[in-house]
């Protein structure tokens, strides 16, 4: 039993460390991005709020993850997919914001989070589901409030372009 | 159609349970068919968007259900075939003529079950029970289905050892190979609730990934464990009848030992060897840290304080505090205090308040380095009261700007380098102080950074408040998340990490964006040369000191011989001053641009 216990407690150990490593990674280069690509100006101060919560949570997340250590350390995996969750929403929230709801881009960058997400954090069944779901609701839920009868293409010069606005 | 795709969704999910890797592949085709539902549908109705969706959720739930429900015959399914394979993997090992190293309680019981023995000696499966699982066992490998390594079932009598193998603990001591248990009460266990508690894949996490190359530091800790103990074995009196002196350190893997005997030679080469391959460089303070098995940092501190007086180990009284001066070798240094590496002479040790107070002037290791702070902090506090009151710019700008570089240079010229200062004089009181002193110190450093972050940051986004907002609160989110990490003790990594990510965004980030926007020709495109020019000479003033801290030039050419006068730390303190100093004129030169330029 303490062999096992011992076993348990070092993966969870170091499960723990990557979690928070991987907190502080994607806050720092989501910042970055941030930084970089700042977006429409029609929603600024939207965007700005925004962005700060979901650094708020990302850095908040990791300092309460030392401070109930833990119950960081049961609950590992649940806490693993609320921040996946949060993080597909933020990025619904913000291609809705920025008016790119129906962009190809949102969803190829969507269905590339939801494709590392199993791969990279090694989620389970349950809570790989609970993502998707979570990712597909917020999707429907911002489709119905912000463009309701779909998007639109507009033309531009000789070509049809995609520009992904909500009529 | 609905109905069509649901089911082949839950099949596909039902088969994806057991291969995890593949699930992502069907998230992929999942998320895909929605969008592309979503995209096609919602020119006539938001309903059909609502629907279809809802269909895949209940799809998804629906296998949740599924997978819940069969849950246990999947694993015990999953497990049974894994074993069967290893085993399948060791007998035709046996058949070959390879001998099967059995070092680990998984391979004892599976050689048990096969009822084979190594021939080497008898199995001892209390010793193989405590041994490491191998690696190659830590991650569950599953062969194809049809191979020849599948075996029938086994046998009733098996079942008690396969149980242990695949939970990975032991109820009850399993008997050597040839002597398979009998079924008893206590050492069954049913193999659901074992099945349960089996880990589902081991880490491939190992005490050794943590040993680095022997650096010069743990080579002075080693000297000083082993000295330490040699001074508890001869009952405390510290008459170690031979000692390294400071010009013997242990040079190159122990080159100069002492031993057991106090005595140099190939016994101390092996007693060095051997606490060589021990120890790891580790951060003295986590490693107490994660020794003493307290939550966070005050606990931390609390615990030393009810520690004080004590040795940890002997439980002897510690050595009382010094009243008369008197400096150390790093060989009488205690366990708590890591010694600056190549430096030898000059520590010292357990000093009261007043005689830390005394210290100041005299000279030992610490000397050069508190009055390298406490001079630039004296200077500093003088000229920015004279600087704020009587410069035209600092005067003619707006409030906001004299208050944002007002307390940036309280941060970077005064705030660090008291701290810094008082560290190095007052750490040396006990256990406590060493790591309170230390952690502020730390700690006043990240604030440096953060207030010189903040000024930069408003000067490079000062027409753009909404990033200006955003880099605030980013920066000021990292280095919150620095403290955390330094306050809880973290693991060293974690901390380095966090630091490194904090000085990157907070340094890197106004300066990339300025120089990017000042080339492409943005709206800051005629920001001063000279502004530039200060902020450059600063960065490269502060990693140039950072470079001769961190490679320990010069004391590394001449060790033993700069402990007083030279040494790496004083030259670092130099350089970052002098850096931090630069500020002040970049500051003014953007202030005084500024105030032509309006936004």
């Amino acid at each position: 039993m303490k062999r096992s216990f011992v076993h348990t407690a070092s993966r969870l150990q170091v499960r723990g460390q990557t979690i928070r490593k991987g907190l502080l990674w994607v806050a720092f280069f989501y910042m970055l991005y941030s930084i970089i690509e700042w977006g429409d100006q029609h929603f600024f101060w939207h965007l700005v709020v925004a962005r700060a919560v979901y650094i708020v949570l990302l850095l908040g997340g990791f300092a309460l993850s030392f401070v109930f250590e833990d119950h960081f350390h049961r609950h590992i995996s649940f806490y693993t997919t609320l921040m996946l969750s949060f993080t597909g929403m933020d990025i619904i929230v913000e291609g809705a914001l920025q008016r790119q709801l129906y962009s190809p881009f949102l969803v190829i960058i969507l269905i590339m989070y939801l494709v590392a997400g199993p791969i990279l954090v090694r989620t389970r069944f349950v809570h790989t589901t609970a993502v998707c779901w979570a990712s597909i609701c917020t999707f429907d839920f911002f489709s119905l409030i912000i463009g309701p009868s779909g998007d639109q293409n507009i033309p531009a010069g000789q070509k049809w372009w995609y520009v992904c606005i909500p009529e | 159609m609905t109905a069509g795709r649901c089911i082949t969704l839950m099949a596909v999910s039902r088969w994806a349970c057991l291969h995890r890797r593949w699930f992502a592949w069907y998230n992929f085709i999942l998320m895909f068919t929605v969008s592309k539902q979503t995209r096609c549908c919602c020119y006539h109705s938001p309903a059909v968007v609502v629907i279809l969706n809802s269909c895949v959720c209940v799809c998804l739930l629906s296998v949740v259900v599924l997978m819940k429900m069969t849950h246990r015959v999947e694993v015990a399914a999953r497990y049974e075939f894994l074993t069967n394979y290893r085993l399948g993997l060791i007998s035709r090992a046996h058949a070959t003529g390879v001998v099967v190293p059995t070092e680990s309680f998984w391979d004892m019981t599976a050689l048990a079950e096969l009822n084979i023995s190594d021939g080497a000696s008898p199995v001892d499966i209390d010793a193989a029970s405590s041994a490491p699982v191998p690696s190659a066992l830590r991650r569950s490998s599953a062969g194809p289905a049809g191979s020849p390594e599948r075996r029938a079932p086994m046998s009733v009598d098996n079942a008690t050892a396969r149980t242990s193998l695949l939970s990975g603990m032991r109820s009850e001591p399993v008997p050597a190979a040839g002597a398979l248990p009998s079924k008893s009460p206590e050492t069954v266990v049913s193999p659901t609730s074992a099945l349960k508690a089996a880990p589902r894949e081991y880490s491939t996490f190992s005490p050794s990934a943590l040993h680095k190359d022997i650096d010069e530091e743990t080579k002075q800790a080693l000297a000083r464990q082993l000295y330490q103990r040699l001074k508890r074995a001869n009952g405390g009196r510290g008459s170690v009848p031979t000692l390294l002196s400071p010009g013997t350190v242990p040079s190159e893997a122990g080159g100069a030992g002492v031993t057991d005997s106090g005595v140099d030679g190939e016994a101390g080469l092996d007693s060095v060897s051997t606490a060589l391959s021990i120890l790891t460089p580790i951060d003295t303070i986590s490693q107490m840290f994660r020794e003493s098995g307290v939550g966070n940092f005050w606990s931390f501190v609390n615990l030393l304080t009810a520690q004080e007086g004590r040795d940890d180990e002997s439980g002897r009284p510690d050595v009382a505090k010094k009243n008369v001066y008197e400096a150390s070798t790093y060989l009488e240094l205690p366990d708590y205090f890591a010694p600056y590496p190549y430096i030898y002479t000059g520590y010292r040790v357990n000093f009261s308040w007043k005689l830390c107070w005394e210290s100041m002037f005299k000279m030992h290791n610490e000397t050069v380095n508190i009055w390298t702070e406490f001079i630039p902090f004296l200077v500093c506090l003088v000229l920015l009261f004279v600087v704020m009151a009587v410069d035209p710019i600092l005067v003619a700008s707006s409030g906001q700007d004299r208050t944002a570089v007002a307390l940036g240079l309280f941060c970077v010229l005064i705030l660090r380098a008291l701290c810094s200062g008082l560290a190095h004089l007052l750490h040396c009181q006990s256990r406590r102080a060493y790591v309170v002193f230390w952690a502020v110190d730390y700690i006043s450093i990240c604030v440096c950074v953060l207030a010189m972050s903040i000024v930069f940051g408003r000067f490079t986004f000062y027409c753009l408040p909404q990033q200006q907002v955003f880099f605030n609160i980013s920066v000021c989110g990292l280095f919150l998340s620095t403290i955390v990490s330094v306050v809880f003790v973290s693991s060293a990594a974690i901390r380095t990490g966090s630091f490194i990510l904090f000085v990157l965004f907070a340094n890197g980030v106004p300066f990339v964006y300025q120089l990017t926007t000042r080339v492409a020709g943005g709206a800051s495109e005629d920001i001063p040369n000279e502004y530039l020019m200060w902020w450059c000479l600063n960065s490269a003033l502060v990693s140039m000191g950072l470079l001769i801290k961190a490679t320990s030039i010069p004391e590394r050419f001449f060790p033993g011989k700069l402990d007083n006068w030279g040494a790496s730390h004083q030259w670092w303190h130099l350089f970052v001053t002098s850096g931090n100093v630069l500020t002040y004129f970049a500051w003014r030169t953007y202030l005084d641009w500024r105030h032509r330029t309006p936004c």
